[in-house]
């Protein structure tokens, strides 16, 4: 390889200047070493010695530095992005010219493809030659898209994904033609013999560009690829018709089925039998399985030919339900077709309107559940479509003993009504006889309690009535003709439970949904126009579309291969949705036909430069490692040492970080798991120390005589703090009470409905102990109302709180208020506890200590013994915060009873 | 004038580092006092110690009249149990004392003076005389009066040196705190004269962490306080190795030197905790001083 190597270039010399002080560096560093640290030192009375002995290593070592110098070259170098050219280039090019195919094929090898581009261009941005593009399938080319660097085309290559069609190149052939065009560039042909839409034109194309330019190379970059030649769906079966092209190592494939709602339905593994390339595959599935298949694919194929979307086209029967009378739709579940249309598929399109309507709309299957007599015009125009190939679905009924021409083939039945298990009845009990093998309804299930109690029987069987399904005694139940090109299907019950209770069961949609199979499908009755609604992109799935495609389903066979103006996808009109695959539609004559042999395709292309900036980075990279490696050995691991004190502390760091990160976690789970009194803050500074005093004596208090212990008392904000964690508050209420935004009153209401108690003190009326009034009582109410608290009431003598620690008949603070308010509003919601307590006796004034430890105020009117009451009733209002109406349960009351006997 | 304007500087930092000193070893003090009984007590001896007020059920005979006449109290007179001893504090004040590495806060004179000044107060709470050596090596007493302790005695000497012999009293304890960085064959003659006296005493030698491990980060040149010369050194195992094994040569030879004299050797470095160090030398001082008596 080597003697065709030139000598080594560079893509950017200026970072070679570099190169000049390196010299400089070496001298520097030879004749000027690094000064040591200067440091002070006690005396070298023990170190004289040794220090003569290692006087030799205070020097830098050549060797090393010769080595450092060899990576700083490096550096340079890999900034230069030097390079090597083979010598075989010859010749004088105005431009490199690449010319690509970029149909379905190229998403196979997608990667190989932008690569190949990208080593062309590369080449050519080295040699300072402009870069000119053509797409083979382009439309519109007669001038190319002009690069000047390979980043340029790559990004327009992105830009561009392969087309998820066949191409004829004809706007490259068209450029082709004209003479010694490409005479003076540098040619490069992108080819894939699988984007021929035909043989002709690929051809052509190879022979043009041979022509044009003798020295143009063509490489393939698809060297393998399996595709969906034929996807066809037959009643319950599934045809696949598999093929590929190109070597394979293994011999085996997967498809994969996916369902509606993308979940996989079927997935199976298939092999190729030796030395031949294609695989037909029949696989049966029940109908209803069938009907839920979306996608077909070929697994491990990234290309649109290995995927196949399914349409209505294929699963979707067009129904028409005869309907004379309307009112029949009034009355549900009297009507004969109310079973009927719930049992017909949704995927299916249903019509139920008079014979005349539906044989204008061209159905293929006409349900017919009642017998009313027809008009003869209509009765005509029914046969008529029976023998052009119609399906008539008929239902028996009490009106049809009397008609005739049962199977509308012109003959004469002689049909009686039979009574099943009535009283002159022989049979007691008939259900349906198991299906026979191999028929349409073999598969189907059949319900143990079917009754039949009548059915129409046929005193003339004739040879060419088939029986689909009979009673146990044999005589027939559901009964098939052949008439003309149609079929007539004869139910010998009722579509409603008139005469069976089969209409309500699931046998009977099976049996329906099965007899859908019956009819072919009439292609040719979806000549509209659509509109797409998904796009398949080059890789087999479904993308949004950019922009509207539309799609008219003609039978002409050359506008259903997807195209520039109709691309594969998915289209929809009103009535169905259609998909346009490209699997299924490829022309596969280019595939296996050989070329030409005097046209040399090459597999791939080969390099003229080598890149040497990657070898050099992996180079600088083991330098630098060796580098650090002898620098630890230098100085016995001080580095290393050093740099696992380092390591130590930024551990340390990350921990502290987590940390202080969790913080607020923890805060929060404090709150949680450890019970706080709290108040909330109000505007006067003094009302809030008082509190917060007061508070913390009850704490005591609670930590001393009771169970409970608060870790603490908290002062909260009720606009911006969360007061969830606390099950009790304590509020005290002044004449300045703020008006509550809708927020905040809102987080009080949801507080108070999860379980919190407030305390609402209402201090400006504590003095005034003796005299409340109505009036009082309403300015109470009003204030509360705000709040969307209503409902309070004088505290009953029974209530928990008299009991729930202590046993209480008054509840005294600082004054001794009667007045002593509960919210007795949805009650049953809250377990019977109370949310709102409101009272005026400024307990907190009451439980509240000073510096020295002495109550903070005189209790009025007075004594140690309404002190101590008031701490009473704190420590009962805490336990009822905590523990509801436990203490009234009846367990209690034996206990409590007793106790009050005493007092 | 170089020198002139040096000596100034140097005294004054002298002169910053006494107040510091005398706290810290007020604090240092008041840490190990509780950890210490005092063996000292006021009994039968020649020597006049203290007057104290008369309680009744003393011994009359022990008034000092005179005494009680001029301050119109009652005084008895108090002389020092025989148990009591001269202390002497002896701490190197040569240049190489000074260092300090970056891994402390104190250089070793100060950390010296700071064990001599505590050691003193120590002693002294005890009712024991304590001589501190000055810069220029005269004893003085510092039991009576800790502000005898000035910067004359922090300034630092030329040479490494000791004192005179004949200034030691017999039966006396001597305390050396210094790193011992030059030849011991003058220390040991000089401690086996000592013993000749009935003299005990401790070495304690002084370092820095730095004079422990030996261990540089990079390439330095480091200057030798005492001589101002100059070397350079690189971070190397093998060499701190080799410089450890020197120390601990050293450390075996005054080990060596204390154990033919009764002495006894300690190390402390400047990085460790003082006041353990304080406790655990006290302790074993007044171990040592019961074997004594």
């Amino acid at each position: 390889m080597f003697n065709t190597l030139n000598i080594i270039n560079f893509g950017n010399i200026f970072p070679l200047l570099g190169l000049i002080a390196l010299p400089i560096i070496f001298f520097i560093i030879r004749f000027y070493p690094p000064v040591p640290k200067e440091k002070e030192y006690s005396s070298f009375f023990l170190l004289k010695d040794i220090v003569r002995k290692n006087s030799s290593k205070a020097k830098f070592p050549l060797w090393l530095l010769i080595f450092r110098l060899l990576l700083c070259l490096l550096v340079i170098l890999f900034f230069s992005d030097p390079y090597l050219t083979t010598t075989k280039q010859k010749g004088n090019y105005k431009n490199y010219t690449i010319i690509a195919d970029n149909g379905w094929s190229i998403s196979n090898n997608w990667q190989n493809y932008k690569n190949i581009i990208k080593e062309i261009s590369i080449e050519a941005e080295n040699k300072k030659k402009e870069i000119h593009f053509y797409f083979s399938s382009s439309e519109n080319i007669l001038e190319p898209t002009i690069f000047k660097s390979h980043n340029e085309v790559l990004e327009f290559i992105e830009k561009n994904p392969p087309l998820v069609q066949q191409t004829n190149r004809k706007n490259v052939i068209k450029v082709l033609k004209k003479n010694n065009y490409f005479n003076s560039s540098k040619v490069f042909f992108i080819f894939s013999n699988f984007d021929s839409r035909s043989i002709e034109s690929q051809t052509k194309i190879l022979k043009l560009i041979k022509e044009n330019n003798s020295s143009a190379e063509i490489i393939n970059p698809i060297k393998k690829i399996t595709f969906l030649e034929k996807v066809n769906i037959n009643k319950e079966n599934l045809e696949l018709i598999i093929k590929r092209k190109g070597i394979y190592i293994n011999n085996d494939f997967v498809i994969q089925i996916i369902g509606n709602n993308r979940e996989i339905l079927f997935k199976k593994k298939y092999t190729y039998n030796s030395n031949i390339d294609e695989n037909k595959i029949i696989e049966t599935f029940p109908v209803e399985i069938i009907n839920q298949f979306f996608k077909i694919k070929i697994l491990n194929e990234n290309h649109a030919g290995a995927y196949f979307y399914l349409d209505d086209y294929i699963k979707r029967v067009s129904i028409g339900i005869v309907a004379e009378d309307e009112t029949l739709l009034e009355k549900p579940l009297l009507s004969p077709i109310y079973y009927l249309k719930k049992s017909l598929n949704q995927n299916n399109s249903t019509y139920i309107a008079s014979v005349k309507k539906i044989l204008d709309k061209k159905k293929s299957v006409i349900f017919l559940p009642s017998n009313n007599r027809l008009l003869k015009a209509d009765e005509n125009r029914l046969k008529k479509w029976v023998e052009e190939g119609g399906v008539l679905v008929r239902f028996s009924d009490k009106n049809i003993i009397k008609q005739k021409d049962l199977y509308f083939d012109e003959k004469n039945y002689f049909q009686s009504l039979r009574n099943i298990a009535k009283d002159f009845s022989i049979q007691s009990k008939l259900s349906i006889s198991p299906f026979k093998k191999n028929t349409l309804l073999s598969s189907l299930n059949i319900p143990k309690d079917l009754t039949f109690e009548k059915q129409l029987i046929l005193d003339n069987y004739e040879s060419d009535i088939i029986v689909l399904a009979s009673l146990e005694d044999q005589s027939p139940l559901i009964t098939m003709k052949y008439v003309g090109y149609g079929k007539v299907i004869l139910f010998h019950v009722t579509s409603n439970n008139e005469w069976s209770n089969l209409p309500l069961s699931s046998l009977f949609r099976d049996i329906i949904s099965k007899l859908l199979l019956v009819p072919k499908v009439e292609k040719n009755q979806y000549s509209e126009e659509m509109i797409i609604k998904s796009k398949i992109n080059s890789f087999g799935e479904l993308t949004n579309p950019l922009k509207n495609y539309y799609y008219v389903n003609n039978l002409i066979e050359e506008k259903n291969y997807p195209s520039f103006k109709s691309p594969a996808g998915i289209y929809e009109n009103e009535n169905l949705s259609i998909a346009l695959n490209l699997s299924g539609n490829l022309s596969t004559q280019s595939f296996f036909s050989n070329i030409d042999e005097k046209i040399f395709i090459k597999n791939n292309y080969q390099k003229s430069i080598f890149k040497l900036k990657n070898f050099i980075l992996i180079l600088i990279f083991i330098m630098f490692f060796a580098d650090m490696l002898i620098n630890i050995i230098l100085k016995n691991n001080v580095l290393f040492i050093n740099l696992f004190k380092k390591s130590k502390s930024f551990s340390f760091l990350f921990i502290f970080s987590i940390i202080l990160c969790s913080q607020s976690k923890i805060e929060a789970s404090e709150n949680y798991n450890k019970i706080f009194l709290a108040y909330i803050k109000t505007e006067n500074n003094m009302l809030n120390k008082i509190a917060f005093s007061g508070l913390t004596n009850l704490k005591d208090h609670l930590i001393e005589r009771t169970s409970i212990s608060p870790q603490g008392v908290k002062e909260i904000n009720i606009v911006s703090d969360k007061i969830f964690y606390y099950p009790f508050i304590y509020w005290q209420i002044t004449k300045n009470f703020p008006s509550l935004e809708e927020r905040t009153i809102k987080k009080i209401k949801n507080y108070f409905n999860s379980g919190g108690i407030i305390l609402f003190d209402i201090i400006d009326l504590s003095k005034s102990y003796n005299k409340v009034d109505k009036n009082t009582l309403e300015d109470i109410e009003a204030l509360f109302s705000e709040l969307g608290i209503e409902g309070l009431q004088q505290i009953t003598k029974n209530h928990t709180l008299s009991k729930s620690y202590y046993l209480l008949n008054k509840f005294p603070g600082r004054y001794d208020n009667k007045l002593f308010l509960v919210n007795t509003d949805n009650l049953d919601d809250k377990d019977g506890v109370s949310s709102v307590i409101v009272g005026l006796n400024n307990w907190v004034g009451a439980w509240a200590k000073d510096e020295n430890n002495y109550p903070l105020y005189q209790v009025v009117p007075g004594g140690d013994r309404q002190r101590e009451l008031s701490f009473r009733f704190g420590i009962n209002l805490i336990m009822y915060s905590l523990t509801g109406n436990y203490k009234s349960d009846q367990v209690h009351s034996k206990s409590i009873l007793e106790r009050l006997k005493k007092k | 004038m170089i020198s002139l304007q040096k000596l100034i500087k140097s005294s004054d930092e002298v002169a910053n580092l006494l107040p510091s000193l005398l706290s810290d070893s007020s604090l240092l003090l008041k840490n190990i006092l509780a950890g210490l009984h005092s063996t000292r007590f006021a009994g039968k001896g020649e020597n006049f110690w203290q007057f104290k007020e008369y309680v009744q059920g003393e011994s009359i005979s022990n008034i000092d009249w005179r005494k009680s006449a001029s301050s119109k109290k009652l005084l008895i007179k108090q002389n020092e149990k025989e148990l009591s001893k001269t202390i002497y504090l002896f701490f190197d004040k040569s240049f190489s004392m000074n260092y300090k590495s970056n891994l402390v806060k104190h250089n070793k004179l100060f950390i010296s003076a700071l064990l001599t000044l505590t050691l003193c107060k120590l002693f002294s709470n005890s009712k024991e005389k304590v001589f501190i050596f000055n810069s220029e090596n005269k004893p003085i007493n510092c039991s009576n009066n800790i502000n005898n302790f000035d910067r004359n005695f922090l300034l630092n000497n030329k040479k490494h040196s000791f004192p005179n012999l004949n200034l030691f009293k017999d039966k006396s304890l001597c305390f050396f705190f210094s790193d011992f960085f030059y030849n011991s064959s003058e220390l040991k003659s000089l401690i086996i004269k000592f013993k000749s006296r009935a003299i005990l005493g401790y070495l304690i030698q002084v370092l820095d962490p730095m004079e422990v491990d030996f261990n540089l980060n990079s390439n330095t040149m480091l200057k030798d306080l005492e001589t101002n010369e100059t070397m350079v050194f690189d971070n190397d195992m093998d060499f701190s190795n080799t410089y450890k094994k020197k120390l601990n040569n050293l450390e075996l030879s005054l080990k060596k030197i204390c154990f033919s004299s009764g002495w006894k050797y300690y190390r402390f470095c400047t990085d460790q905790d003082i006041r353990k160090f304080l406790i655990n030398l006290s302790k074993t001082i007044i171990l040592n001083k019961q074997e004594i008596v």
